[in-house]
């Protein structure tokens, strides 16, 4: 037994599960609303957007070196308001898309769900380019990024947000396959394939390489500002799948979607345990941390705590995760 | 351009790249009021830069705190929510007492424990500094709304008047923010502290080693920026002759990019506070010129976002020419 419990803490992800199981346990005991099946899945499909954010952030993160992606919130607008665009023309917008008979085909839906991930992409390039080539720090050229794309979303939108989207594509946020929510499969799946790309490619190594000691990487033959370019393009991927599952989880689009949410995926992806130094972590933590907040948000709506706690709770729960995580890292060093 | 015009060592070139590496923003500052007042004739207009004075000013003078923290190699996220929660709590002390003093006071307790809170856990703990400012971000923008979500004004006149008042015909915060950035500029360039705090962001290692007392400094800097955003807290009360809890949302990040244009880098051991005094002004002139010319203010928000990263990549080529020959790879 006690060998086995051993075992279970070297697990990298231990310290973040059982955060969730306290805290569930505890919540269980002051309310019978949170341990049933039905709020069991709703934390979950809850957690899907910040999860699939928090995918795309833990890639930039462990490029180390002050990695961050500012722009995220920002990008997931982007890339909503571009895809809504395709299927609904703005001036149309007004009037109230719901009403209007939209086009279903799978044609339109293909098309709005690639202009959508092309102009992610393109936000991301855009980002590697700034940071890889012209070696800006990424936090400034992420921070541009985050008012560019956020005043081009309310530009080309007119700063209208759109009610309704066809029903096919609202299926990818509130439809389910065989009894699994859609959005929470396709968390899931992404999370999956990352974590492989992560732990049995080239690129993974490399990645990891890269922030260990990004000079070291360099002479072992890592090609620095192409893999720059490749992570910040794919977080951008990752914030702009983000983006369509929002739209359709709530059937609009609104040019503010995502404000701020750049916060939640940091925050999401360092409770997971990955170091904002770089170089240390990995994607089913960033998910399971996205889970624990939205855990966390669940309590405190079912506990009818003032929503005004709700920033300082996760504020503190941020602060106390990376200051066990270093702690944890210190002992498994033992000095 | 303007490291191969010094490199190439004409006379002319290298008197150009001191000047500029002298006066940085402030040359950015005078050639764009130039190309603005050929685009708009009240530009120009002394109330018109007075008002841009008058809104750079509490801007500015976080600029210089955050210039600071940004020179130790850290960054300070939290100075909006410090902002934010000063103006609610100095609102609702005066509501219950009646005394502005003592709500001055309490304001400003507000930036002293947001300040020591952020030294303690960078410095003492170890967190990185985004992680640490973003936890007390958080917490402080929740609590400024816990604590009140109401706006509170009938301050009395002489607390409105350190806001709005002016003297010389100039605005009262515009002298604060010269006496912040003097005292700031003497310690960083005449005092061992302002050395021992470049010394630190240009190389913690050897500063530890040279056996500076890397906590202390940490507190130092991150309780100074508290202190200075709570500073601001209470003039912005002033200014706009009430309390609001919401009132710093996103200050922050118009702070760092203030700095970051007057020329202090992200990675720590440079940084001019009256470089950030210009660039607090560089940032509200802009904001200035695209309401006179009426520019949507969601294109404002992308051309300020392209201004931001133009701004500092010129100070990147300056700080890279600055290395010694073959440190950049």
């Amino acid at each position: 037994m006690p060998i086995t419990l051993r075992r279970l803490t070297m697990i990298k992800e231990a310290g973040i599960i059982g955060w969730i199981v306290v805290v569930g346990l505890l919540v269980s005991l002051l309310t019978p609303a949170f341990l049933t099946p039905a709020n069991l899945l709703n934390i979950i499909i809850q957690s899907s957007v910040v999860g699939i954010m928090a995918i795309g952030m833990t890639l930039v993160i462990l490029t180390g070196e002050g990695g961050i992606d500012l722009s995220a919130g920002s990008i997931l607008g982007i890339s909503s308001v571009a895809m809504a665009m395709a299927i609904i023309p703005v001036e149309l917008y007004r009037e109230t898309a719901l009403t209007l008979n939209l086009p279903n085909d799978m044609g339109t839906i293909v098309t709005a769900v690639a202009i959508c991930l092309v102009t992610g992409a393109l936000c991301g390039l855009v980002n590697g380019v700034l940071i890889a080539f012209v070696k800006l720090p990424p936090f400034i050229a992420t921070l541009a990024m985050m008012s560019a794309a956020r005043g081009i979303a309310a530009y080309i939108s007119a700063g209208i947000p759109t009610y309704g989207l066809p029903s096919r594509l609202v299926w990818v946020g509130q439809g389910d396959i065989l009894g699994f929510p859609v959005p929470v499969l396709l968390m899931l799946v992404l999370a999956a394939v990352v974590h492989l790309v992560l732990t049995r490619t080239t690129f993974g190594i490399a990645l990891f390489a890269l922030g260990g000691n990004r000079e070291t990487a360099r002479f072992s033959g890592i090609n620095v500002k192409a893999m720059l370019l490749v992570v910040y393009t794919l977080a951008a991927l990752f914030f702009a799948i983000a983006g369509i599952i929002m739209s359709a989880r709530g059937n609009q689009v609104h040019p503010d979607a995502g404000l701020g949410y750049e916060l939640y995926a940091i925050g999401a992806t360092v409770i997971g345990g990955t170091s904002m130094l770089g170089g240390r972590g990995g994607v089913l933590g960033a998910i399971l941390g996205a889970v624990f907040m939205a855990e966390v948000q669940n309590a405190i709506n079912l506990l009818n705590i003032p929503v005004a706690y709700m920033k300082p709770i996760l504020g503190l729960l941020i602060i106390l995760a990376v200051l066990l995580d270093q702690w944890q890292k210190k002992r498994s060093i033992g000095d | 351009m303007i490291d191969s015009t010094t490199h190439t060592g004409s006379s002319g070139g290298r008197l150009f790249g001191k000047v500029y590496d002298t006066l940085g923003i402030w040359i950015w500052l005078i050639v764009f009021a130039f190309l603005f007042s050929l685009l708009n004739d009240r530009f120009l207009l002394f109330l018109n830069i007075r008002n841009i004075l008058r809104q750079a000013s509490p801007m500015g003078i976080m600029a210089c705190g955050m210039t600071m923290v940004i020179i130790t190699g850290g960054i300070d996220l939290s100075v909006g929510s410090v902002v934010s929660m000063t103006s609610a709590v100095l609102g609702v002390v005066f509501r219950e007492s009646g005394n502005m003093g003592l709500a001055i006071a309490a304001g400003m307790a507000v930036g002293l424990g947001g300040g020591i809170s952020n030294g303690l856990l960078v410095g003492r703990l170890a967190l990185p500094p985004f992680i640490a400012t973003f936890g007390t971000m958080s917490a402080g923008a929740g609590l400024a709304y816990a604590f009140t979500d109401t706006s509170i004004g009938g301050f009395p006149a002489w607390f409105e008047w350190l806001g709005n008042g002016m003297i010389r015909r100039m605005p009262i915060p515009f002298f604060m923010l010269l006496a912040v950035a003097a005292v700031f500029y003497l310690i960083l360039t005449h005092r061992r502290l302002g050395r021992h705090l470049l010394a630190l962001g240009g190389n913690e290692g050897a500063a530890r080693m040279a056996g500076m007392n890397l906590p202390r400094l940490k507190l130092f800097v991150y309780t100074a920026n508290g202190l200075l955003a709570s500073f601001c807290g209470v003039i912005l009360c002033a200014r706009i002759r009430s309390s609001y809890p919401g009132i710093g949302q996103d200050i922050e990040m118009e702070v760092i990019a203030a700095a970051v244009i007057g020329g202090a880098s992200m990675v720590g051991g440079q940084g001019r506070i009256f470089g950030a005094v210009g660039g607090a002004i560089f940032v509200c002139m802009i904001q200035n010129i695209f309401n006179l010319l009426g520019v949507y203010p969601f294109m404002q928000k992308v051309i300020t976002g392209i201004l931001i990263a133009v701004a500092v990549f010129a100070n990147e080529l300056r700080a890279r020419r600055d290395l010694p020959p073959g440190a950049s790879e």
